[in-house]
């Protein structure tokens, strides 16, 4: 055989081989008869507890398997949008912004596939989240629970403050004693406070606590409101005591400002739930947890829930009925709170988070409590996504102090309401 | 002034080779700085990466981030992406040597012409296409396929052809002819001629098509969703979570993902270098 044949018989082994490999790797079971569901989550720590839940799920309905999915954060709503569109979307998959696909028709009605009756377990504010024109779009899965502040107690005790004093502060003008508390905090710290665009943990309780809103019930953003400028101009000026860190640091990476309270510092870290398994674990030093200040408004605080929406176009409707009644039930939504990850959305079993964690001596009703008054909608609707990508690099501007208060608003509510507007 | 130290210039040789190395000493901290921070940050815990200054050692180095990184997935993720990695660079070589042929050295009507529209398509934006291939693929069901990851990447890419085409033409057609005179038809100079004569052009083509297709993120992401297909950088990026990004494991596997390219250009440096000598490619 010639030389140059030889390569290509090379070539063509090769490749064989190649292929030969692909299929032994791409080899998935087919379900052994049953049914496949896909399920898609964008966060890979909470696949050790699905996996519990969904196992039993199986247990007890041997006639589907459920496969767990996990798409990056960052990427997730392109890619969803993408697989909707493509036709390829898993039958049922977590969803924080459903409005678009809602009214586009591609969920399915889950007052309709589970009842009427199957919302009154839910978290309520995490059923008014998921309903649109009247209809129920998701089964709420767990809730972030109120905003609430970490404290150093360390620190606090060198500069002599009492956290029980932490739950009486106010910023409202001319009641302030929460930047006075601030500056005796910076002696001892590098850091007093976390100011920092983080949407949900700073800009939407200062907000809500100026007795302002993000959208308006029309829909559109109006946050550049009196109340707005009263909320951010706080802040930053904040900011500019250098009581907090710089938006040279917080903006570019959003850890900066845990990472900070981590490491003793910084003095308080207002924050939410997602935050406390990190710190429990992590915090070399004595904490604890207190209620956010007062703003002119009194506390208000948000609290986002993230549900499970059903893909109306799934070839097996009665089989996610099946899985996402199990997931929506006291027995299969408990899982979430084993480790004290997540605040369940079914009420029923929300207890099992604080027992959690009173266990562990850390008391969470300031997580709680806050959410006894008024509360501020996180926002949504058509073109969020997009509105929040358009609003964002306008208030990190504003935080660096490259754009007034009153401009950088106005800006940002008009590039937000031109992208919503766009999609 | 005299001759002398006119020819010397204004700095002694010996000053001058100092501020050369320490300008390459400089370069090369700054090259292997972060690959370094990242090793390093992939022994800590997370406690300790929270907790400490980001240069500071860790005490105690922990394992423990390799070990969680690979049972959430990240060994069949590298499996997944040598394999996807292995069957595009073959595809490209071979596919990109035919046709970088056709270009160089045979005759046909249009051969220029068809040459630049196709380097043209070197400008269009990837993320042009994203979508329109991501469409035929859907309606095709290649989805989350192994042939979803190679089939848009296997065929020779202009870069390839461009700058084998280059190096081809630098061949003296004379070696050809007598090749041919000694009865050799194409396939024969290509493997006997052309080929042997251009390996370390090859080499860094290969390279440059392993280091692209091995950090290719964006592609993988959209055509692929679960376990069973998930490349190496999406494996990763699955690693940060909305509220976490868990440094200490993205580090643990990114460590772990420059493994291989780092050996194989151990392994192809001399080929590197010589086509760095030839095409003036940095």
């Amino acid at each position: 055989m010639k030389t140059s044949s030889r390569a290509v018989l090379a070539i063509v082994l090769s490749a064989a081989l190649l292929i030969a490999a692909a299929l032994w790797l791409g080899r998935t079971g087919d379900g052994s008869g049953r049914t496949v569901l896909r399920m898609r989550i964008w966060d890979q720590s909470f696949v050790p507890a699905y996996r519990a839940s969904l196992d039993a799920f199986q247990r007890a309905n041997p006639d589907v398997e459920v496969r767990i999915t996990v798409v990056p954060w960052a990427n997730y709503p392109q890619k969803l949008r993408l697989d909707v569109a493509g036709g390829t979307a898993d039958d049922v998959f977590w969803t924080n912004l459903y409005e678009d696909y809602a009214d586009a028709g591609r969920l399915l009605d889950i007052g309709r596939l589970l009842g009427p009756d199957a919302a009154r377990a839910w978290d309520p504010s995490a059923v008014a989240q998921y309903t649109r024109n009247g209809k129920l779009w998701a089964v709420p899965q767990f809730v972030d629970g109120g905003t609430a502040v970490y404290y150093n107690r360390a620190l606090l005790s060198v500069a002599h403050i009492d956290p029980d004093e932490l739950s009486t502060l106010s910023w409202a003008p001319g009641a302030d004693t929460f930047t006075p508390m601030l500056h005796r905090l910076a002696a001892v710290a590098p850091w007093a406070f976390n100011v920092a665009n983080d949407f949900q943990s700073i800009e939407l309780p200062f907000l809500g606590s100026a007795g302002g809103q993000f959208q308006g019930h029309d829909g559109r953003f109006d946050f550049d409101s009196p109340q707005g400028n009263a909320a951010f101009g706080y802040l930053t000026r904040l900011l500019a005591g250098r009581l907090a860190p710089s938006a040279a640091d917080t903006n570019t990476n959003t850890d900066f400002t845990r990472n900070a309270f981590l490491q003793g510092k910084m003095a308080l870290f207002q924050s939410g739930t997602y935050n406390l398994a990190q710190i429990a674990q992590q915090a070399r030093f004595p904490w604890g947890v207190a209620m956010i200040p007062q703003g002119p408004a009194g506390r208000v605080s948000t609290d986002n829930a993230i549900g499970i929406a059903a893909n109306a176009a799934t070839a097996h409707p009665d089989a996610v009925r099946r899985l996402l009644a199990w997931l929506g039930s006291a027995a299969g939504n408990r899982y979430l709170a084993q480790d004290g990850a997540s605040v369940p959305a079914v009420v029923a079993d929300q207890q099992a988070y604080r027992d959690f964690w009173a266990h562990k001596g850390i008391d969470v009703s300031p997580f709680f409590d806050v959410l006894r008054g008024p509360r501020i909608s996180s926002g949504g609707g058509p073109g969020f996504q997009a509105a929040l990508e358009a609003i964002t690099p306008i208030l990190s501007e504003m935080y660096l102090g490259r754009i007034p208060v009153p401009e950088a608003l106005s800006r940002a509510v008009a590039a937000g309401n031109a992208a919503a507007s766009e999609n | 002034m005299s001759t002398e130290a006119r020819r010397r210039g204004r700095f002694p040789a010996r000053v001058r080779t100092v501020a050369v190395y320490l300008l390459l000493i400089a370069g090369a901290l700054l090259t292997v700085a972060p690959l370094v921070l990242s090793a390093l940050t992939a022994i800590k815990t997370p406690g300790q990466l929270a907790s400490g200054a980001p240069l500071a050692l860790p005490n105690p180095v922990t394992g423990e981030n390799f070990s969680t990184v690979l049972s959430q997935g990240l060994g069949r993720a590298v499996l997944v992406t040598a394999l996807m990695t292995a069957c595009i660079t073959g595809g490209q070589l071979i596919t990109s040597i035919l046709a970088a042929y056709a270009f160089a050295r045979t005759e046909f009507p249009g051969r220029e012409a068809l040459f630049w529209v196709y380097l043209g398509t070197m400008m269009v934006p990837s993320m042009v296409t994203l979508i329109p291939l991501y469409l035929m693929f859907a309606k095709l069901g290649w989805l989350n396929t192994f042939w979803a990851l190679i089939l848009p990447f296997i065929f020779a890419s202009p870069y390839a052809i461009f700058l084998l085409r280059q190096y081809f033409q630098s061949i003296p057609e004379e070696l050809l002819g007598a090749a041919r005179i000694d009865g050799a038809n194409t396939l024969d100079i290509l493997v006997h001629v052309m080929v042997p004569m251009s390996r370390p052009i090859l080499a860094t083509l290969a390279l440059i098509t392993v280091v692209t297709q091995w950090n290719n993120f964006m592609w993988p992401l959209v055509a692929s969703s679960g376990h069973t297909w998930q490349v190496l950088t999406v494996s990763t990026a699955n690693l940060q979570t909305q509220y976490n990004a868990q440094w200490t494991l993205v580090m643990a596997a990114t460590t772990l993902a420059i493994v291989p390219l780092v050996l194989l250009f151990l392994i192809f440096q001399r080929q590197v270098l010589r086509s760095i000598a030839w095409t003036g490619l940095k």
